[in-house]
């Protein structure tokens, strides 16, 4: 093909291209007349950096041999959220199992909201000390890193383990907190009653957290959702069925305003301790 | 700190309950190879993780790059320029070697795609997985998962890179090429290197510190420790009952370390009986046995 080339670039253009210096008319004819002239393609072939041409082929064979990403994450990819967020959230075994919890908890709270939609006072008191178990749930079940096969590698890495662990938590708490708020919300009949279960929710995961900074997350959230639990079944012990909501302090006036408080003492606390998840130590994040 | 120097410890500490895994120990590396020996429960690991900023120490002044890993601001800035592979590498088994190496880029702050993916292709090549890297890891043998993580190591051309045995259950081939990886990232940069195998700190290291019950009980080039064990191998027809270890080798002699009869065939000590030479005589003094493992 090379027998009838009347012309050949010289040195200068062929650099000037290889380095993207050249107008795209001047770029186009040079590339048609390097098709058919060996002379030139090999005149060229000095300027071209070897090395990233290399890694050009290497990665465009990565790309050609790729397994496509899990369904999570693509579907997390259609909903708009970059592929590096999207990574973060759906790759490790704790974060599947938070949302494994989310959504068996927002099932069950719809199980619970609909024998509550039969107007059982009770059936809407076992929903509202149920649903902040979901949440609380959802925090054991990001923090507890000591289930993350690769946590050592992880920790060591720049982003920081705190914040990772945070966005895994909210990704999989606003989703099923809403589903449970709206499985509460769409009974007929009930109010706002159906959401005073929010702030205990809140006040617990948030102390949960603060308290993880120092001892393991499991236990943390163990004892504070049985304590919880507890407090609840003492408190209505022998109360009129219909009346069961108002005899938990948590779910009046005063307990809902102490949860805020709880909120935002445990906030500043997390906020203060956040380093210790930075580290490895047994405790610190179990 | 000297100019040169990477990793500056001070008398530091960590201990557990009422053992100390690491006891008042100070050391300063600098660029190349450094191999840390000794048995397990020798506080290795533990000093490795104090390096590589994952566990703060009791006790101690520690600087890694310049930087002071207790506080926030040098940890990250540790963490930037550090490759870790820790003695327990765990992976996502479902996850492609491609994948997973990805996902720890991401972590190391590789935000731009196209650049990550380059550079994960880059390490994966290197550990000698660019065959394999799009398939899951749970079908990949041990010795590809290890380097798997050694190439998650590699990611960012790290100034500092500690490997907590790295080379546990690579097979030789496997093991040249790792020596051959680490040997490249020491021309420029400091590697600090926990292994059982006195052959791989033989043929890696500039320098070894040997480690017992939290504690350094030697520190300088690998032909120095072997200088202590001269005088102390020799080979016999017999096993020495008076000799700290002795092994029967493939001539049907045995080969024997401690001190020897008058008039034993003394023969030139390897690193390996310099090692044990030294471990046996701080595990008992003059004329206790030493611990044998997988030997005698």
């Amino acid at each position: 093909m090379t027998a009838h080339q009347t012309w050949h670039a010289d040195a200068d253009v062929l650099a000037a291209y290889v380095a993207g210096r050249l107008g795209r008319s001047t770029a186009a004819s040079l590339e048609a007349h390097l098709l058919a002239c060996a002379s030139c393609r090999a005149g060229i072939a000095p300027f071209a950096p070897s090395e990233q041409l290399a890694g050009n082929l290497a990665l465009l064979h990565s790309r050609i041999d790729a397994p496509p990403a899990p369904r999570t994450e693509r579907f997390l990819q259609r909903l708009g959220l970059p592929e590096r967020i999207t990574r973060l959230l759906v790759v490790t075994p704790s974060a599947r199992l938070a949302w494994l919890l989310a959504v068996a908890g927002a099932v069950a709270a719809a199980v619970i909201a609909a024998d509550v939609s039969a107007s059982s006072q009770r059936a809407m008191f076992t929903f509202l000390v149920g649903a902040p178990l979901v949440p609380l749930g959802v925090v054991s079940a990001t923090f507890a890193t000591r289930s993350d096969p690769a946590r050592e590698v992880v920790v060591a890495t720049p982003t920081p383990a705190f914040g990772l662990l945070l966005v895994r938590a909210v990704a999989v708490l606003v989703p099923a907190v809403v589903l449970t708020l709206l499985a509460a919300l769409v009974v007929p009949g009930q109010g706002g009653e159906g959401a005073l279960w929010l702030l205990p929710a809140l006040g617990l995961a948030t102390a949960t957290l603060a308290l993880a900074s120092w001892l393991p997350v499991r236990a943390v959230s163990w004892v504070l959702g049985a304590a919880w639990v507890a407090a609840a079944t003492i408190s209505v012990r022998g109360a009129p069925r219909t009346d069961l909501i108002e005899h938990y302090v948590a779910f009046r006036p005063v307990g809902q305003a102490a949860m805020v408080a709880i909120t935002l003492a445990a906030a500043a606390v997390v906020v203060l301790r956040r380093d210790a998840f930075d580290l490895i130590d047994a405790g610190r994040t179990p | 700190m000297n100019s040169g120097t990477t990793v500056e410890l001070d008398e530091v500490t960590k201990r557990y309950g009422s053992t100390a895994a690491v006891d008042g120990i100070s050391l300063a590396l600098e660029r190349g190879v450094t191999g840390l020996l000794g048995p397990n429960g020798a506080g290795k690991t533990t000093l490795l993780r104090i390096i590589a900023t994952v566990l703060a120490p009791d006790r101690g002044a520690v600087r890694v790059l310049g930087e002071d890993p207790g506080r926030a601001d040098g940890r990250l800035s540790i963490r930037r320029r550090l490759g870790y592979f820790p003695q327990e590498p765990g992976y996502y088994a479902n996850l492609t070697a491609f994948a997973f190496v990805d996902y720890i880029a991401i972590l190391k702050e590789l935000t731009d795609r196209q650049e990550r993916h380059h550079e994960v292709t880059r390490v994966l090549t290197q550990v000698g997985l660019d065959d394999v890297m799009h398939k899951r890891i749970k079908a990949l043998s041990g010795g590809m998962r290890r380097r798997v993580i050694l190439a998650q190591a590699l990611l960012g051309r790290p100034e500092l890179l500690v490997l907590d045995e790295p080379a546990s259950g690579l097979d030789p081939e496997q093991r040249l090429r790792f020596r051959e990886t680490v040997s490249a990232v020491a021309e420029h940069h400091t590697v600090l290197l926990s292994t059982h195998q006195t052959d791989d700190v033989s043929a890696l290291c500039q320098r070894v510190v040997v480690m017992d019950r939290g504690r350094v009980l030697h520190d300088g080039a690998p032909g120095a420790l072997v200088d202590h064990a001269h005088g102390h191998v020799w080979v016999a027809a017999e096993p020495d009952p008076g000799a700290r270890v002795s092994w029967r080798i493939s001539s049907g002699h045995y080969r024997l370390i401690g001190d020897p009869p008058p008039g034993a065939e003394l023969v030139t000590p390897a690193l390996e009986d310099a090692y044990l030479l030294l471990l046996g005589r701080n595990t008992s003094g003059a004329d206790g046995p030493v611990p044998t493992p997988g030997r005698a």
